[in-house]
């Protein structure tokens, strides 16, 4: 990569570092902060909401949702259903995957249609809309109502673009399912607002802090099955590429390179430009224009995984 | 190479308008190679039309400036970015006077602050708010970041005098333990990951040195057991018979450390008891501690639900329903006296009334003024509270997550307040309690 500027080339990061010493015991290493801090908020959710949530895609954030679902209840059930939004786009593999974790997991499995809700004028699509991306909200939506949920919790994170860097852990939704800037509040400490009142509901994102980095140690370090559909796909060079089931389908959004040292992923290799012309079409990428940030990021609680 | 153990450091930058904030954040993100590299391409396109050549860091963490110049909603925006050694996270919190109450949000889980000082214009209102929060909010580390060295010619005597200038006003803050200073220039890079060569007066470490090596094992405070119970765990007809009587207390450690035979407390009941195991989805541990999150089984099967609080015996914690604290104010909908708000503290959520407002901080001289008419929007004063149910609790100075709570309006449901507890005037009685059994 070009540098413009003498000045700005990274710096320091070849240097040989020394190696940290060992923990004192009673330290938690990044996983296991991440780890606590999720599992707060999800028994936060658990003991403030009448009727919660979990939205489960099958994609790698919500993989991990529900572990650390696990983790905050077991060994109770956990005290929730989960609702995945089934675009139509979906990979066979995915649906088996998701209905299987489901029913390992014990928990009540909610699955509604786009197709259902465009059908029954719930979503309508302008023409020519091949994504159902944007028709996953009405779909959604629909759902909560049907349901009376007070609260969904998603998998989004604040890393996956710049407009989500202000989202809270709580994001509170109007009577009509909608993000309004001003009604969002102050989040200070580990002391959450999760007061609503009838009709209103939230949004909780408990991996808000976590980056997709942390995402993937976090799979390999509790060995969690990813389906396997994410390493199906080579990349031009032959090394797997994970794909990212988000709403549409399959995406080819984020690169993964295998690394020789470990196997692990390496975010910032991702090159967005060489696979851009491998998307399929009715693509609608993480990468959105300027202008179209208030839709993404309305949307962008919905990539829950 | 082997695989470590990394950390996570949380910091908050703050600084005024134009101090480099933006700059600075774009440098650590940048040189931590923790850019998507489309990121690093669009700006490398810019840097080559706009010419000079320079990339602009400050457009990595645009949104905020965007927003400052439309005069909309200034908000906390999070970033991370990793070493090999720890891996961050970045409270960004705008700088402008009125966004008290966004670096209150945004310092309150920090272990540690950067202030951002222009080394042109030296101390300013901003610094002495700055450091008044910092202090108020009991962060555990605080940098001083002199920035635009460059500007000044790199001369020690300018480092120096605004060196000076904070060490004379920090006293009144008190509590603040750990203070560093560094001379850095956020454009060009000195000092921030590397020692600059313009320095050699400096012997300190540089600015992402520091972040990596301050020492953040003892910012939580291990000597007094409290974990405010949050959910009961009670399997429903489990298929395993073993968990039939299984009736867990779940919860997130807030402060210490509890291990399997401890006998502890629970309140507000003022029973004792021992802990008979502690549970976790990865099995059962012999002991826990801040901030990990558990399941907690007791020896007798007492009635506890959430809000309660166990305890260790030794260093217990107050328990009233008559409060001081101090309040940093969050909304347009100034605090007034007599008006009732729920109150979150923990776990707990309770009615509660204020029942006076004791004074209002000046932040330029560090002077309360006393009985102010009302709190408006961030502004930070004390106030006395009185809830409906008792609440157990450390001073703020003592225990963040024990000390703190928020102040709901109701109706709204808004997050008004942020407050901080004094210490309570005596621990609760245990001696008192133990008729109760
Ligand atoms: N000469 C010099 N200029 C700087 C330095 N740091 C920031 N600046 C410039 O100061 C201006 C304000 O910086 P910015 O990061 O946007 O400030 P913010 O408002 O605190 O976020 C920009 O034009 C920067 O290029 C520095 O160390 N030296």
């Amino acid at each position: 990569m070009k540098s413009a500027n003498a000045a700005c080339t990274p710096r320091g990061v070849e240097r040989p570092w020394p190696v940290l010493d060992k923990m004192s015991s009673y330290q938690l290493d990044h996983l296991q902060y991440l780890e606590t801090e999720s599992i707060h908020i999800m028994r936060e959710v658990a003991a403030e909401f009448e009727r919660p949530t979990i939205l489960f895609s099958g994609g790698k954030d919500s993989i991990c949702l529900l572990r650390l679902a696990e983790k905050a209840f077991r060994p109770s059930d956990i005290p929730m259903p989960f609702l995945n939004v089934d675009t139509g786009h979906h990979f066979p593999e995915l649906n088996e995957f998701r209905d299987r974790r489901a029913a390992e997991l014990g928990g009540k499995l909610i699955v509604r249609k786009v197709e259902d809700a465009i059908a029954s004028g719930i979503a309508v699509p302008t023409p020519g809309e091949i994504s159902r991306n944007r028709l996953q909200i009405p779909t959604l939506l629909a759902a909560i109502d049907e349901f009376q949920f007070d609260c969904a919790i998603g998998g989004a994170r604040r890393d996956e673009e710049k407009a989500r860097a202000k989202e809270r852990f709580f994001s509170f939704r109007d009577s009509f399912g909608q993000w309004d800037p001003r009604n969002q509040r102050p989040e200070i400490w580990n002391v959450y607002n999760a007061r609503v009142n009838p009709g209103e509901n939230m949004r909780v994102f408990p991996l808000s802090n976590w980056t997709e980095m942390d995402i993937w140690e976090y799979i390999k370090r509790e060995k969690l099955e990813v389906p396997a559909i994410y390493f199906s796909h080579k990349r031009p060079g032959g090394a797997p590429r994970w794909s990212v089931a988000a709403g549409d389908g399959y995406r080819s959004a984020e690169g993964k390179r295998g690394s020789a040292r470990d196997g692990g992923p390496r975010p910032h290799h991702r090159r967005h430009h060489q696979h851009r012309s491998r998307r399929k079409p009715g693509y609608h990428g993480r990468r959105y224009h300027r202008r179209d940030r208030g839709r993404a990021r309305n949307r962008a609680w919905f990539a829950c995984g | 190479m082997s695989v470590h153990p990394v950390e996570i450091l949380r910091f908050n930058t703050c600084g005024s308008v134009d101090d480099g904030k933006s700059t600075l954040i774009g440098r650590l993100l940048y040189d931590s190679k923790n850019l998507m590299e489309d990121q690093i391409e669009a700006l490398e396109r810019s840097a080559d039309i706009t010419g000079g050549g320079q990339i602009n860091l400050a457009n990595l963490t645009d949104g905020l400036r965007a927003e400052r110049e439309q005069g909309i909603t200034i908000d906390v925006a999070y970033r991370y970015f990793a070493t090999p050694r720890r891996k961050f996270i970045v409270a960004d919190t705008p700088g402008h006077v009125q966004y008290t109450r966004n670096m209150v949000t945004g310092a309150s889980t920090a272990n540690m602050s950067v202030v951002l000082v222009d080394a042109r214009l030296g101390v300013i209102e901003q610094t002495r708010r700055h450091s008044y929060i910092a202090a108020l909010l009991g962060i555990p580390h605080v940098v001083f970041a002199v920035n635009k060295m460059d500007l000044v010619d790199w001369r020690e005597e300018r480092f120096r005098e605004i060196r000076d200038d904070i060490e004379a006003f920090l006293p009144k803050l008190g509590v603040l333990k750990d203070v560093k200073f560094i001379p850095i220039s956020a454009l060009n890079g000195d000092n921030v990951v590397e020692p600059s060569p313009h320095t050699p007066w400096y012997q300190g470490p540089t600015l992402l040195g520091h972040l990596e090596t301050v020492h953040i094992a003892s910012d939580w405070d291990l000597t007094a057991f409290r974990m405010p119970v949050q959910w009961v765990n009670r399997p429903n007809n489990p298929k395993d018979h073993s968990l039939h009587d299984f009736r867990g207390l779940s919860g997130q450690v807030a402060r210490g450390l509890v291990k399997t035979g401890d006998p502890v407390m629970v309140l507000p009941a003022g029973i004792k008891t021992t802990v008979k195991e502690i549970w976790t989805y990865d099995g059962v541990v012999q002991e826990a501690f801040a901030p990990q999150s558990v399941t907690i089984r007791l020896q007798d099967d007492l009635d506890v639900s959430r809000g309660d609080m166990i305890v260790g015996l030794e260093n217990l914690p107050g328990m009233s329903s008559d409060l001081r604290a101090h309040i940093c104010w969050m909304n347009s909908r100034p605090l007034q006296k007599g008006k009732k708000y729920f109150l979150k503290h923990a776990t707990q959520t309770v009615q509660a009334v204020v029942t006076n407002l004791d004074n209002r901080m000046n932040i330029q001289t560090f002077e309360p003024e006393p009985e102010p008419a009302e709190l408006a929007m961030n502004s930070i004063g004390e106030i006395r509270v009185r809830t409906a149910k008792p609440l157990i609790y450390d001073g703020y100075a003592t225990n963040r997550l024990t000390g703190s709570f928020i102040l709901i309006e109701q109706g709204s449901n808004q997050t008004v307040g942020a407050g901080m507890l004094l210490p309570p005037t005596e621990p609760v009685r245990p001696e008192y309690q133990d008729f109760a059994i």
